[in-house]
């Protein structure tokens, strides 16, 4: 039997015990258009339930206090709808606090308009989140808010067509990690710590985008000692890293042709590790001292365009082109003692290029070594 | 080769050859290494300040070799093992400055010096 909208099934659940403990609020709906609203606050381990199947559901939940949990499914039942716009808004206070949501069309019935959306804000120490979205005709839409420390936010989003996912966490001792895999049109993922003031970050981002093309995938990290990764397997993808702060890490893998990457570093000890194959571009800048820079295209590259521009001192930059043809590798090192880069190129009509500053009256050394194995290729080198 | 310099470039190309390298060093106790392989090779180098080195070593036929210093006590050395190849020498400056040229079934050698021994 076909539901209505707006003729049925309004179910409002509003539950406040303030100052208890260990009350449990459990909702089902079935149907179109349900709206369920539910509140626990100033209590601890408290938890809230909710289950609502078909399509355009909405629910609403917040909680303050200790080990509170909230559980959401927003799912299609049968055969006749989807969860075509489910919306889940969950906030919560406190600490050791927990998360899950789950929205699926399993049906993967409906409107390619259909929108599932989850939205998250996290206040506190140790609390986590746990996301799946999966199988919708249309877009899954996500952003999570975590304010604290020792924080954790995991998200699945698998089968949509230009899905979105963001979390953004403020403290340190984090993990943030997105996994999207593309139905059709391309998935956007962006995860950003910020430790600003902090001493360290140790705070950690994963973006994974399997196949689909023209994935887009960010990650910004403010702090020092945090990591940054990035793996995209389809084509045309493009992947962002910006970090500023010191021992810093970024890492992209893109193993699909024509993808871009970039990486911005600002700050001491930090390091770079690129792996491409055909038609990619990286540009990679570092700013301050210490620094490394590893890429290596290991399978069949074509028309590469690789850029590193370093500023400092004891810097280091090594790049490996196996298999290359009509590839273009340049590093420019800014900084004047203890800079060394190599550059290794097998293939032909390849070509690399090295700029250096010097200071020769320093006492120290500058490297630039070039490798190249096959024919037509072309070095240029300038110390000076 | 190991070395003591302050800045060091090191350049290998391997293969069947048309390959092409530039070089430009600024400053002193500098040292350039170069390898080519292969055949219609072109090295391009200069050297501006004091006590640089210069070592290139060709194989092949048709490969070119020109290394120009501009100082005092410098040191060019040139190895070429094929047929019609070619190096040429520049040093201006005073002092010891050093050529040394080993050219194997080469044809074509210029040397041109200015300043003091």
């Amino acid at each position: 039997m076909k539901i209505k909208p707006l003729v049925l099934a309004i179910s409002t659940v509003l539950c406040t015990p303030v100052g208890m403990a260990d009350n449990t609020v459990t909702a089902d709906a079935a149907g179109n258009y349900n709206t369920i609203t539910a509140s626990q606050e100033g209590g601890d381990g408290n938890s809230i339930s909710i289950t609502q199947s078909n399509d355009n559901n909405q629910s609403s939940t917040k909680q303050s206090g200790n080990t509170n949990a909230v559980s959401v499914s927003q799912s299609a039942e049968g055969y006749s709808y989807g969860n075509g716009s489910g919306v889940a808004n969950i906030s919560q206070v406190g600490d050791s606090n927990s998360v899950g949501v789950h929205q699926d069309n399993h049906n993967s019935y409906g409107s390619d308009h259909y929108i599932s959306v989850a939205i998250i804000d996290q206040q506190g120490i140790s609390n986590s989140t746990g996301v799946f979205q999966g199988y919708q005709l249309g877009t899954n839409w996500l952003t999570i808010a975590q304010t604290g420390y020792s924080n954790g936010a995991g998200i699945n989003q698998f089968y949509g067509n230009g899905d979105s996912a963001d979390i953004s966490q403020w403290g340190n001792l984090n993990s943030a990690s997105i996994n999207q895999t593309a139905l059709n049109s391309a998935n956007s993922a962006s995860i950003s710590q910020d430790n600003t003031g902090g001493l360290w970050g140790y705070n950690t981002a994963l973006i994974t985008q399997d196949i689909g093309s023209g994935n887009t995938a960010s990650i910004t990290q403010y702090g020092s000692s945090n990591k940054a990764s990035i793996s995209q397997e389809g084509s045309n993808s493009r992947a962002t890293i910006n970090q500023q702060g010191n021992y810093n890490s970024a890492s992209i893998s893109q193993t699909a042709s024509n993808a871009q990457a970039g990486i911005l570093q600002v700050g001491d000890s930090n390091s770079v590790t690129i792996q491409q194959t055909d038609n990619t571009s990286p540009q990679i800048t570092q700013s301050g001292s210490g620094n490394t820079i590893t890429i290596n295209d290991n399978i069949w590259n074509n028309q590469n365009i690789q850029i590193i521009n370093q500023t400092g001192d004891n810097n280091t930059a090594n790049v490996d082109q196996s298999a290359a043809t009509n590839s273009y590798v340049n590093v420019n090192q800014g900084g004047s003692e203890n800079n060394s880069a190599t550059v290794s190129q097998s293939g032909d009509t390849n070509s690399a290029t090295i700029n250096q500053n010097t200071n020769s009256d320093s006492g120290h050394t500058d490297i630039a070594n070039i490798i190249q194995s096959g024919y037509s290729n072309t070095i240029t080198i300038t110390q000076q | 080769m190991t070395s003591n310099a302050a800045n060091v470039i090191s350049i290998t190309q391997t293969g069947s050859g048309n390959n092409k390298a530039h070089v430009t060093q600024k400053g002193s106790m500098g040292d350039v290494i170069v390898q080519q392989t292969g055949h219609n090779n072109t090295l391009v180098q200069s050297q501006s300040g004091a006590t640089n080195r210069s070592l290139v070593a060709q194989s092949g036929n048709n490969n070119i070799s020109l290394q120009g210093q501009n100082g005092q006590h410098n040191t060019a050395i040139a190895l070429q093992d094929g047929q019609n190849n070619q190096v040429i020498h520049h040093q201006e400056g005073d002092g010891n400055n050093r050529t040394v040229i080993e050219v194997g079934n080469g044809k074509k050698v210029v040397i041109t010096e200015t300043g003091k021994p």
